[in-house]
């Protein structure tokens, strides 16, 4: 068994573990991975919300995949990933703790003349050196680079945890790590090829030759206006303008690094033209939530093929490209380990199963409401003959659990396509306005979910999957009441089995 | 949605054919009883005591009449189950909670078929024949409708009815628990 890592480094990197996520939800994960987060912001907006998302997907999976009492069966591919994303340990802030500067971090007060010199040529003293770091390196490689090499990394659970698992190459056991960031911005420049190195240096003190480092960079892909911090200055802000320019030194940073070090055994490309517009990219702290945007889908479908493919792609790397400029279809995305139609058919059946838990069997399955369907075939062969008692609290939480997960993939779908879509550019994937709408004036460029679908909404069902006609909710509903139950599926994970059976594409 | 209409009308041809064979089987156990159709079922009008060829040539003929009425039963039955088992298989129920809205239909159904029953069986009693005694004669609007709802619910519609409209029928989901 293939031991897999994925780090996600910065907001974009993050925003990336956050959309592999949820395909691991939709069954094209691998069997188990590890998730690893690194920001020195801690309290990102992006990096809190992929955190809120893996929580919930774990949560939700415990409820429906526990061995003893409720289980969705070993052929339902819903949840399927074992997500190990530990509470403590998950996210590494290389600088953690209270705001600390360049400045402090290296004692500029009490260095001699010549090191301060040097600082000063290389950190602007009034903007670099006395930036608080607690919120992130604001787009400057140079400050995360050194942040990042200047730590110990002994001891921190994070490193520990990655070391764990690359000890178990040594008894022969392959490891795969892959880690994800913006080749733009701050974090993830700085980071992505520190912490590769840090990995490959580890490797070969070890003398551990089965692991295998590969990753996913951004190139830049979304752009927004420049905002204003509490003091009306907005010269430490991430200037999307200098996107450019920083990824094209950093490109040739990488072209040299491929040429003189073996690092990566292979990367992955990922741009957008032209840049996506986002409402607000914040200053960082909590402000700096971006929507999902579809370039963040591209790299963990990077992260599913170098996870899942037989052998290691020996191409050093590579590029996606999009047929049409003004149109995104299913055609436009790479086949998955060799099937072309699994991320249509899994993503289609993960949404309508969504919506048809969200919106149609959900609402009947409250404490106050499920004795009034309790005669139907369905919910007697599913639900009653498994002992499942919807009176009980175990259930109510499994629902609420399922509930909330099921919110949180569908908003992320729906703002994806939303955030992603202009006048002049559609993405044909999801007819996600059937059960989300989206203003245009929402501050992060959030959707909302509908409260409740209209009858020509549920009839709309059978043609969520853009490209497609499936099954529509009455054939749903007719292979929950008809078909056989789940071999080996039991109490609540039963029915959570059929109906993703059922929301088959 | 074809195939279940098919399986549905064939379930209500056996049901049929089951309910058919009860009755006669019923009728020939009953008939035999020469006393029990003489003394009970008979117009004592139509019974004398010195030619018990006439009296028996009587409750033939009245088993026969009987036999009729038994037929235009069962085909009330049939009907109302027929016409119950295709909406039942066309209707569209694409989502929990819709069949129990159906069970005005249901209902509708045995109260159209009872009232038909009852009147047809009152009119039988007391119109077309008059060899029924007195005494039997008006318990046979219920036995008509007892007839019909044993005909509608046990054989036409309780086994027959769609596992996605059982619902909308009363009793049957304590049937099948």
């Amino acid at each position: 068994m293939t031991e897999s890592y994925l780090i996600g480094i910065g907001g974009s990197g993050s925003k990336c573990v956050e959309s592999f996520v949820h395909l691991c939800a939709a069954g094209l994960g691998p069997e188990n991975v590890s998730i690893g987060l690194v920001d020195q912001d801690q309290s990102n907006g992006n990096v809190a919300k992929t955190k809120q998302t893996t929580t919930k997907y774990l949560s939700t999976r415990e409820k429906v995949r526990s061995l003893d009492a409720d289980t969705v069966g070993s052929n339902c591919s819903y949840l399927k990933t074992a997500i190990d994303f530990p509470d403590n340990g998950s996210v590494w802030c290389p600088l953690p703790g209270t705001a600390k500067t360049i400045d402090e971090l290296f004692g500029y007060d009490s260095l001699s003349d010549e090191l301060q010199g040097l600082m000063d040529c290389l950190y602007h003293r009034r903007i670099e050196q006395q930036l608080p770091l607690d919120e992130g390196f604001r787009g400057r490689p140079s400050l995360g680079a050194v942040t990042v090499l200047s730590q110990a990394i002994e001891g921190q659970t994070f490193w520990d945890n990655l070391f764990s698992k690359i000890d178990s190459a040594k008894s022969g056991r392959e490891v795969r790590i892959f880690l994800v960031a913006s080749i733009f911005g701050g974090t993830g420049a700085s980071g992505f090829p520190s912490i590769a190195r840090r990995i490959r240096n580890y490797l070969e003190d070890q003398g551990i030759s089965n692991v295998y480092i590969s990753g996913a960079l951004f190139l830049p892909y979304f752009d927004y206006s420049k905002p204003e911090d509490e003091n009306g200055d907005n010269e430490t802000v991430v200037h999307s303008q200098v996107f450019l320019e920083q990824a094209q030194g950093a490109l040739y940073y990488y072209e040299k690094m491929f040429e003189r070090e073996h690092v990566f055994d292979n990367l992955y490309f990922v741009g957008w033209d032209p840049l996506i517009k986002v409402k607000n990219g914040g200053l960082g702290g909590n402000q700096q939530r971006n929507p999902p945007l579809l370039p963040e889908f591209y790299a963990s479908m990077a992260a599913l093929e170098f996870f899942q493919s037989p052998e290691i792609p020996k191409s050093p790397v590579y590029q996606i490209g999009r047929k049409s400029e003004k149109l995104m279809t299913w055609e436009d995305f790479p086949t998955l380990c060799g099937s072309e139609e699994d991320l249509q058919n899994n993503l289609g059946q993960m949404v309508r199963f969504c919506i048809a838990f969200k919106y149609i069997y959900s609402p009947h399955l409250k404490r106050d409401r499920w004795k009034d369907i309790s005669g139907e075939e369905w919910f007697k062969k599913h639900i009653k003959r498994l002992g499942v008692d919807l009176d009980d609290d175990a259930p109510q939480a499994a629902i609420e659990a399922l509930e909330d997960y099921t919110n949180e993939f569908l908003l992320w779908l729906s703002s994806m396509i939303y955030a992603s879509s202009t006048e002049t550019f559609l993405v044909e994937l999801f007819d996600v306005h059937h059960f989300a709408s989206h203003s245009p004036d929402h501050p992060t460029n959030s959707s909302q979910l509908h409260e409740r679908l209209t009858g020509q909404q549920t009839q709309s069902f059978g043609s969520l999957v853009t490209g497609i006609v499936t099954p529509s909710l009455g054939k749903v509903f007719e292979e929950m009441t008809y078909n056989k139950r789940i071999k080996d599926g039991r109490g609540l994970g039963e029915f959570v089995s059929a109906l993703y059976s059922s929301s088959h594409v | 949605m074809l195939l279940r209409l098919i399986k549905s009308l064939v379930i209500l041809l056996c049901m049929t054919i089951l309910y058919l064979a009860i009755f006669f089987g019923l009728k020939i156990t009953l008939g035999q009883s020469d006393e029990w159709v003489l003394l009970v079922l008979l117009n004592q009008d139509f019974v004398t005591q010195d030619d018990l060829q006439a009296n028996l040539q009587f409750a033939e003929e009245l088993l026969g009449e009987i036999d009729i009425l038994a037929l235009v039963l069962l085909s009330i039955s049939a009907v109302a189950s027929f016409v119950w088992l295709v909406f039942a298989n066309l209707i569209r129920v694409s989502r929990p909670g819709i069949a129990k809205r159906y069970i005005w239909v249901w209902l509708v159904g045995i109260g159209i078929g009872c009232f038909a029953s009852i009147f047809y069986s009152a009119y039988f009693a007391f119109e077309v024949t008059d060899l029924i005694s007195t005494s039997m004669r008006s318990m046979f609007p219920a036995m008509g409708a007892l007839v019909f709802i044993a005909g509608y619910t046990v054989f036409g519609t309780f086994f027959a009815t769609p596992k996605l409209m059982r619902p909308a029928v009363p009793i049957i989901s304590i049937l099948f628990r």
